[in-house]
């Protein structure tokens, strides 16, 4: 019997656990959002510590992601500025805070 | 009295917390320890290398050249590279106009600047790094008084 995946994932993202509403694309998707700090070495003497807003999603739900799309998380704005694919069906997408 | 290569690192945080308004006053000296997010944009000035030689036969005099880095920080969605521009105005006028470090030394000159980007975090972060070559002369036997 197969082992449906997507169907799995769908489980895993639910908001009574990990995973956040955001809102994308005239809808609501979910996925868990991490927003830890990190040391960013820019160049300088010593580096600067900034937090790191990604989001895990299913690949699914992000179809016809791009380069400045919007999504808020948590009543924050943000702007995709990257993602990877894993290719099992996970995304992580880099987001920029507005 | 303290080593005239201090006097001089103290003279440009003083000058450059006065004068560039576009960090309000967060100019740091020798800072070791990550700058935080609140505390962008800044500043962080210090000394590091310096060549120095004899100044000319018969005489105890030696003539020094002194690196003195400063870095700009900012953090912005859309005008991190146009912000840290404005900031190394500031720098680059206000250090003109202090040319001889208060008489500390006989010139200070930008002899470089490094522009450095990173869109790992939240915000773009852009770092300019502005190198001052600062050529003062001190006696071998009295190295806190400048000449």
């Amino acid at each position: 019997m197969a082992i449906s995946f997507a169907t799995d994932l769908a489980n895993m993202l639910v908001t009574d656990e990990f995973a956040s509403d955001v809102t994308y694309d005239g809808g609501t998707i979910k996925g868990v959002f991490d927003n830890e700090t990190v040391p960013v070495d820019a160049g300088g003497i010593v580096p600067v510590h900034e937090e790191q807003p990604r989001l895990t999603c299913r690949t699914a739900d992000i179809p016809s992601i791009a380069y400045g799309d919007a999504m808020v998380i948590n009543s924050v704005n943000y702007k995709v500025r990257a993602w990877i694919h894993d290719g099992t069906g996970v995304t992580v997408v880099q987001l920029e805070k507005q | 009295m303290a080593h005239v290569r201090k006097s001089i690192r103290d003279r440009f945080i003083s000058t450059l917390t006065s004068n560039v308004t576009l960090v309000s006053s967060r100019v740091y000296g020798t800072r070791v320890y990550p700058i935080t997010d609140a505390s962008l944009p800044a500043i962080t000035v210090y000394t590091g290398s310096e060549a120095s030689s004899r100044y000319n036969m018969g005489v105890t005099d030696i003539t020094r050249e002194l690196s003195v880095e400063v870095d700009c920080y900012v953090k912005a969605t859309d005008t991190f590279d146009d912000d840290v521009d404005a900031i190394c105005v500031q720098v680059e006028e206000a250090i003109a106009g202090d040319f001889t470090i208060n008489s500390l030394a006989k010139g200070a000159t930008l002899i470089g600047t490094e522009m450095n980007f990173s869109g790992d975090a939240e915000q773009p972060v852009g770092i300019a790094k502005l190198t001052f070559n600062v050529r003062y002369v001190t006696s071998m036997t009295d190295v806190e008084t400048a000449k």
